[in-house]
């Protein structure tokens, strides 16, 4: 019945769902419903998805539970065969168990939720993501989760790191602890959480006592009044009875030194406890007196350095437990040895635990296998010793060091020193540069001539003071001409963050700190190697789009209806709205340019990826190889038209104005791609923003006494964007290039004049207006295609319009890839560097 | 250690305040040379010998400053933090002048505990102003190498290998207080690849050079103050690479936008706090986000960023001026300075075996320290 090794809990037949009876089966961790003569269930809700529970009062005829869920309900009809009496007790029976295993579950769910919001509460730009991002729906939560807060997350856990810390036990810990006279009598410690800590580290006992005994037998204070009594006061009594702290300190020097000293250069056996100033002759002396007072002395001696011994073997040990645990832990690569060494160490080293009391005889009980490995281990570091302490890097061979270092042999520095030299003919596609092997020769050339010319010059100079300024006006130039003068006003930058309201700026900075954090993970697909990255590569597209069309164009449509509707607006627009306005044209920019990649997506041109990839990762040396593959393109281009039929071109404007002589300007390639990259958009809408990003009003140039007249009065800039650089063009040729009639563009002034939406209105007005509407519709279809909202009978005109258009696009999509990767080569000896 | 500071004794037999006794005219009255001569020999010295190496000159170094009690000791004056934090201001200036697409670090060390001061950038006003903290930040309790290196190698473990990196320590203290096993640690980081070097203010330390020697560092203990900026100055020089195989970077050339350029937008680098909201800025050409300064890795595209400039001053490290061949005074007698045209003085030049220019000893200074290039080559080049 059941497919998977789940715990049914309890299984309740004949309940009704929907009039069809069936199964009602409690698992361990969901609610499931099977209909009779099926083996599946039709219905499965997780306890952790469950809300409440209701069930219907007493008395009611019909025996019902409901299960509310966030995405809805699901009523469960009980009937039982055998009357209401065991209908009500199988629904009380699941209500039962119900009640049981939610809290369970939501308990889980709540811990949950409390750490995600104690993680976006602790960080206020992470909250302003979430914000942004998941209650727009623009991603999901778990997709929030799982890839925006996962760094967030770790950099916060290493921001609290300092305090997290964890930290050595100073060897003189205890010592540090200076106590304070109280005055009657008494002495007073301050201890401090960094001191509890290295006391427990260093006594694992004591925490134990701790943690036994405080607060229930004796309280916080009283415990650490014992232990600095036990420390100091009784250390040297024998009195164990009295002592709290007793049975820690008879682990003692013995044990430790069970793994025995390894250093070769030690011999304890040699050592002895001497007074100092024992001579011979004092010796008859000592050998009288040592019966009873040395005796003593050295009794009391020995304790003392056994406490000593006894307290740097517990120091180290501390930390060598520690030691033992990190190297579990997977963070650290250090190999895994459960039995860590025994370190060299020259500081605060192992072999200070030397007493007289130690004589070989003290042989540890352990098995031959133990013995072996620890023999071994000796062995190795006794090596390892010897070779410390017998080489002298003085003696080392030096030559030796120098060999490993890698040699560089660079073959023409004049390629570092000297920037490449364009070649006669380039344009801004073809930018061949070279370095061409005869340049000095050139160079020297053109070093000569220029030698000659500043020659001739500086011998010729004479001052011809007739033509100078006089004083004044020289004056007011200089004013001019230095920072803050009218003629310097490019040089000084404005910041805008006075000018702008808060608001504003306020929800710009979110929306530019959410299109960063798209963006990074946006471009962290590339190369795509894997279809995984490129399947993240789709996402990653469909999320910015969908981010572009929920946030960018409504705050897009905010700004333009808020400031364009006031009066003074010829004023407004030059000095602030387009300052503000066009900080959404640079997102929508950035979207855009990361779009040249986004036309491989679109194609789902999974190798072209690769490809350039491979380019982009792969040094420049083969020139051949980029080139097979725009053959290759091209051929798989050829086939793509071959099957879809003809496609969309400009044909080059080669006539528009007489002043500028735009066409001259702008290459017939670009054009194509201006053309190409402005029908791409699609929607109607978004094609308008798009050209009135390019479009500016002028405030009139000659100053009347008139009024103003709405729209008449203004002239207007154009330009077109060639990949972020903006050309100034005449209005033919704006036109001509984006292929948009005369009155589009009208329409579009008016509106931003008035300050109306720039959506779609077509189609949308009342049947009185609509036959002009829809002549005029007619004209644009030439252009552009059809949004969601058209006629019936312009339907299947407007499917082959789109098919075209797809066709448009894939040619445009070749085209556009094979100047991405003409410019890829071009610019390797731009954009590489060895280093 | 150098024999001319040993014949000097030790520092509490000469008398900090009589320092000038070291120094004694020349028989024209000037003084100047003759201490410029000895700062100069120790430089000459290092310099020597570095050519066709290739260089890890993108360096990403994390100094960490030790502020334990052992640093409020007056044996270098007036006490070692001072003196520290006044090298150290040198040394952040003169390092990313002379490492344009390099990145600094500085962490500090106390109460067995180590704590980030700035992160890694390439911004000397940011470091300068902790440098500034520190020296007001009193010293406690006993430094922990262990924290400050796994700080540094959490960081540094996520540099790019064709990047040199480094840690270099200012250790005052004598003793280190680790939560565990160092010798891990320094396993670790020998994986990593990452070189720590330390300087040691007190007496030599084996951890220290055991650490030193394991990750083919430089461990030096200082003499007196001059001796410090001497070792600290030492690591201006990126090192010798242990990379093998070339690796091609991408990098990206942006263009100062300014006013009317281009539209406004904000800065991706101060997005959290004092946002630059203005038309000026760098532009990323790969993804357009806007940069206040130069050289930085795109935070949304990760592609470098940096000026030509930047680029053009790095090669100085990979083309050094050879080392000029020094003249006694009796062959420069009468000469003139190619460099500042003036009369060579008695105590002799130098002369660049290239070119056979005498240049007298200020030139010669500038111009491997400074300028780089022998002006008397490129003239005839």
């Amino acid at each position: 019945m059941t497919t998977s090794s789940e715990d049914v809990l309890r299984v309740v037949e004949a309940v009704r769902m929907k009039k069809t009876d069936g199964t009602l089966y409690m698992m361990a961790e969901r609610i499931a419903w099977m209909p009779n003569g099926k083996d599946s269930f039709t219905i499965s809700h997780k306890y952790a998805d469950i809300k409440t529970q209701k069930i219907s009062p007493e008395g009611k005829p019909k025996i019902q539970l409901q299960v509310v869920l966030d995405s809805g309900s699901d009523t469960f009809h009980f009937v039982n065969a055998n009357g209401v009496e065991s209908q009500l007790n199988d629904r009380n029976e699941v209500k039962e168990l119900l009640q049981q295993l939610l809290p369970k579950f939501k308990r889980m769910i709540s811990k949950d939720l409390q750490e995600k919001s104690r993680v976006l509460n602790e960080d206020p730009e992470l909250f302003g993501l979430y914000k942004e991002l998941v209650t727009s729906n623009i991603i999901t939560a778990e997709e929030f989760w799982a890839n925006y807060a996962t760094n967030r997350r770790i950099d916060l856990r290493d921001k609290s790191e300092p305090n997290g810390q964890r930290v050595g036990v100073s060897a003189a810990f205890l010592a540090d602890i200076s106590p304070q006279v109280d005055g009657c009598n008494g002495i007073k410690y301050n201890i401090t959480k960094d001191i509890i800590d290295a006391i427990f580290n260093t006594y694992p006992a004591v925490k134990r006592k701790h943690f036994e005994s405080v607060p229930h037998k004796v309280t916080e204070q009283e415990f650490w009044q014992r232990f600095f009594q036990s420390h100091y006061f009784h250390r040297d009594r024998n009195s164990t009875t009295k002592d709290f702290f007793n049975d820690y300190s008879n682990h003692d020097i013995e044990s430790a030194l069970r793994k025995g000293i390894i250093d070769p250069f030690l011999d304890l056996s040699s050592m002895e406890d001497r007074v100092i100033g024992t001579t011979l002759e004092s010796r008859e002396d000592k050998d009288k007196n040592k019966s009873d007072s040395l005796n003593s002395l050295s009794n009391s001696n020995q304790a003392l350095i056994k406490r000593f011994n006894h307290h740097s073997i517990r120091v180290l040990e501390s930390s060598m437990s520690r030691s033992g645990d990190s190297s579990a832990n997977p963070l650290t690569n250090g190999p895994k040895d459960p039995n860590p060494p025994p370190i060299l160490n020259g500081n605060v080293s192992k072999k200070a635990k030397t007493s007289h009391t130690v004589t070989t005889t003290v042989t540890p009980v352990i098995d031959d296998n133990e013995l072996i490995a620890v023999q071994q281990e000796r062995d190795h570091m006794k090596r390892l010793r010897l070779e410390e302490k017998t080489q002298l890097s003085d003696l080392e061979d030096s030559d030796s060091q120098k060999v490993k270092i890698p040699v560089l042999n660079i073959a023409n520095r004049d390629r570092y020193l000297a920037g490449p030299i364009p070649n006669g003919d380039c344009d801004i596609y073809n930018n061949s540069y070279s370095y061409e092997s005869n340049h000095n020769n050139n160079l020297d050339n053109n070093m000569f001539h220029s030698y000659l010319q500043i020659d001739n010059l500086v011998t010729n100079w004479g001052p011809r003071c007739q033509n100078a300024l006089n004083s004044a006006s020289a004056i007011s130039a200089l004013s001019e001409l230095s920072p803050g003068g009218a003629l310097m006003k490019t040089s000084h930058t404005t910041n805008l963050k006075d000018e702008v309201p808060l608001d504003v700026q306020k929800e710009l900075k979110n929306l530019t700190f959410a299109l960063n954090e798209l963006l990074r993970h946006f471009w962290s697909c590339f190369p795509a190697t894997t279809p995984q990255i490129e399947d993240k590569l789709y996402q990653m597209k469909t999320t910015l789009e969908r981010f572009q069309y929920v946030k960018l164009q409504p705050f897009h449509d905010k700004l333009s209806r808020e400031y364009h509707t006031t009066d003074s607006y010829a004023l407004w627009f030059d000095a602030c709205i387009q300052k503000q306005f066009t900080p959404i044209c640079v997102i929508t920019r950035r979207i855009m340019a990361s779009k040249w990649l986004n036309y491989d997506i679109n194609a789902s041109n999974m190798s072209n990826i690769l490809f350039m990839s491979e380019v982009l990762t792969s040094a420049a040396s083969q020139g051949s190889a980029p080139l097979t593959t725009t053959i290759e393109m091209d051929e798989e281009g050829d086939q793509r038209q071959s099957l879809s039929g003809s496609a969309g071109e400009l044909t080059p404007v080669t006539n528009c104005c007489l002043k500028k002589k735009c066409y001259e300007s702008v290459l017939p390639r670009t054009q194509n791609d201006l053309f190409n990259n402005f029908w791409r958009i699609g929607d109607y809408a978004k094609q308008n923003y798009f050209l009135v990003g390019l479009m500016a009003a002028q405030s009139p140039k000659q100053v009347t006494s008139r009024p103003l007249k709405k729209n008449k009065s203004l002239s207007w800039k154009y330009w077109v964007d060639i990949r972020g650089r903006k050309v100034q063009v005449c209005k033919g040729f704006f036109l001509a290039v984006y292929g948009v009639s005369d009155k589009r563009l009208r329409v579009l002034q008016t509106k931003l004049v008035n300050g109306e939406p720039l959506e779609d209105q077509r189609g949308k007005y009342d049947n009185s207006r609509r036959a002009n509407q829809h002549t005029a519709r007619r004209k644009h279809e030439d252009h552009h295609q059809l949004d969601a909202i058209q006629s019936p009978q312009s339907a299947a005109k407007s499917a082959r319009r789109s098919k075209s258009d797809t066709n448009n696009m894939n040619s445009s999509l070749i085209n556009d890839n094979t100047l991405i990767v003409n410019e890829i080569v071009t610019s390797f000896p731009q954009n590489f560097t060895t280093i | 250690m150098d024999t001319e500071e040993d014949n000097r004794g030790y520092r509490w037999e000469t008398e900090y305040e009589k320092t000038w006794e070291a120094i004694r005219e020349t028989e024209d009255g000037l003084i100047e040379p003759v201490v410029n001569d000895l700062v100069n020999r120790a430089k000459r010295k290092r310099m020597a010998g570095r050519k066709n190496l290739r260089l890890g000159m993108m360096r990403h170094l994390f100094i960490v400053v030790d502020m334990s009690s052992a640093m409020t000791q007056t044996d270098l004056r007036p006490n070692r933090l001072k003196c520290t934090t006044k090298v150290l201001e040198l040394f952040v200036n003169e390092f990313l002048d002379e490492n344009p697409i390099s990145h600094l670090a500085i962490t500090m060390t106390r109460n067995k505990r180590a704590e980030k001061l700035t992160e890694l950038s390439a911004n000397v006003k940011s470091h300068l102003d902790a440098i500034h903290k520190l020296s007001e930040t009193p010293c406690l309790g006993e430094p922990s190498l262990q924290n400050a290196l796994e700080l540094a190698m959490k960081t540094l473990k996520h540099m790019p290998a064709h990047t040199s990196k480094e840690v270099l320590i200012l250790m005052a203290s004598l003793t280190t207080c680790d939560p565990n096993d160092i010798n891990q640690t320094i396993e670790s980081l020998c994986q990593q690849n990452i070189r720590c070097s330390v300087i040691g203010l007190a007496a030599e330390i084996r951890i220290c050079r055991f650490l030193a020697k394991k990750t083919k560092g430089i461990y030096d203990v200082v003499l007196d103050e001059s001796h410090y900026k001497e070792l600290l100055f030492q690591h201006m020089d990126p090192p010798a690479s242990t990379l093998t195989e070339s690796s091609l970077m991408r990098m990206g050339f942006p263009t100062y936008m300014n006013e009317g350029r281009t539209h406004a937008s904000m800065c991706v680098c101060h997005l959290n706090n004092n946002t630059n909201f203005s038309t000026s800025g760098y532009l990323c050409p790969q993804c357009h986000s806007k940069y206040c300064e130069l050289p930085v890795e795109c935070q949304v595209c990760g592609l470098t960023l940096v000026s030509p400039a930047h680029l053009a001053r790095s090669y100085h490290h990979l083309f050094p001026v050879d080392m000029y061949k020094e003249v006694t005074p009796e062959e420069s007698i009468n000469g003139q300075c190619y460099g500042c045209n003036k009369e060579m003085v008695s105590n002799g030049g130098a002369q660049c075996e290239q070119c056979q220019h005498m240049f007298c000893i200020d030139c010669d200074v500038f111009i491997h320290e400074t300028l780089h290039l022998c002006p008397g080559c490129v003239t005839t080049q």
